[in-house]
């Protein structure tokens, strides 16, 4: 199979939904491709793209890489037609992947482009989640060119929060055009926050000031699904960053879902610690 | 007892954890504003000339920030101790000075509304 085929009904109108963060490492790409699963999981017509142009991942961490054939530059130069260039997951055929280009830069796309590409992607899609590069440039401002939605994730820690806090400026000048902006803390270690060793998730809620719509452990389980290219949101347990990423999912389909306690995690000590913190 | 097993278990009430909250609370307002720390600490030396000139003040334990407030607005928070009449200039001995400058901590609103006043 060469061509994906893609939903004919040409009436969609998806949500479009950027992953950004401004420092880079935080977990954009891994959020993009666990939720991204999670949503298709839902029976969500989902798309990821992956923006990061010149530095390709997501299709490693779908385990999609050896399907790529064309990219989304050479979409946007007419190389060919986007239905040649998206991709189809391998578990989920409502899931689909549009890579980006591996030997081109940054540069090689403007805003006004991604934005008209975006506007025909979103056509097929019931969800469409944009994979940003890490940085407050080019890269950040094509992949928020066509979003109406953003998830900003950030890890607790201080360069992380200070970056986010400088994208969640920028999205806000765009307020007209991105609606919500909604926050995932990523990388938790419930054991240092029991000990305040690392930053409450409130605290950092509060600094951004935006609306919390995910908490993901840290899990050593992502490294082993990256390995096998098959996001943790599809295998992981109900304790996994797997769940967390699924609640996330279902929360974007406008279901209430209820934080995990990422305490339930601790270890024989940290539960003991828990007792008398 | 619970104190025992907080200390055996290494728990601490705040740990850096907290302080980092702190600092980017702080921190996140002066990128925002594009306001360096050095010029807000100019800032609050203006402002203590400003108030020496109608008050008594305690200058060692003023306070002025800039604080974030939900919905990433922002505020200037001065606190600015008065000293009791005709004490600034007396040269009161260190002891005295501290607990003084308690009763002046306590009375942080109050001092605030006198120099809005
Ligand atoms: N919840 C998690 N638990 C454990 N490891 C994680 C978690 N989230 C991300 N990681 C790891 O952190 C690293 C960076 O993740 P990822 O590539 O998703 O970040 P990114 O923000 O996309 O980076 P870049 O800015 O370079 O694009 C990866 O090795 C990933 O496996
Ligand atoms: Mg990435």
């Amino acid at each position: 199979m060469t061509e994906t085929e893609i939903n004919s009904n040409s009436n969609f109108a998806g949500k479009v939904i950027v992953v950004t963060s401004g420092k880079g490492g935080v977990g954009k790409t891994t959020t993009t491709a666990n939720i991204g699963a999670a949503l298709a999981g839902l029976g969500k017509n989902t798309c990821v793209i992956d923006m990061d142009i010149g530095l390709r991942n997501l299709d490693i961490l779908m385990g999609l890489e050896n399907r790529v054939v064309y990219n989304l530059v050479e979409v946007i130069e007419g190389t060919c037609k986007l239905k040649q260039a998206l991709v189809r997951d391998k578990k989920f055929p409502n899931l689909s992947l549009l890579p980006a280009a591996q030997t081109r830069d940054k540069t090689s796309v403007n805003a006004e482009q991604v934005k008209a590409l975006i506007e025909e992607v979103r056509k097929h899609f019931d969800f469409v989640l944009v994979d940003c590069p890490a940085g407050i440039e080019s890269g950040f401002q094509n992949s928020i060119a066509g979003a109406d939605e953003a998830l900003v994730v950030v890890t607790p820690e201080m360069s992380s929060v200070r970056d986010a806090d400088r994208i969640v400026g920028l999205l806000e000048a765009r307020r007209d055009q991105i609606g919500g902006v909604h926050l995932i803390v990523n990388r938790i270690k419930p054991g240092l926050i029991e000990t305040h060793q690392m930053m409450s998730i409130e605290d950092i809620q509060e600094i951004l000031a935006l609306d919390l719509i995910g908490m993901v452990p840290d899990d050593e389980d992502i490294v082993v699904s990256t390995n096998k290219g098959e996001p943790l949101s599809i295998t992981g347990s109900n304790k996994s960053a797997g769940q967390a990423y699924r609640n996330i999912a279902r929360r974007l389909t406008g279901e209430e879902v209820p934080f995990m306690d990422l305490n339930k995690r601790l270890g024989f000590m940290g539960r003991i610690k828990a007792m008398f913190a | 007892m619970k104190s025992i097993f907080r200390w055996l278990l290494g728990i601490k009430e705040s740990g850096s954890g907290v302080t980092a909250a702190n600092r980017m609370k702080l921190m996140v307002v002066h990128d925002r504003y594009q306001m360096p720390p050095a010029i807000v600490e100019q800032m609050k030396k203006e402002l203590l000339e400003v108030a020496s000139k109608y008050f008594e003040i305690d200058p060692e334990t003023a306070e002025c920030v800039i604080k974030s407030q939900g919905n990433r607005r922002a505020f200037i928070s001065a606190i600015v101790p008065l000293l009791k009449r005709g004490q600034a200039n007396t040269n009161a001995n260190s002891n005295n000075r501290k607990s003084n400058n308690k009763n002046a901590k306590a009375k942080d609103t109050r001092n605030l509304q006198a120099s809005a006043a």
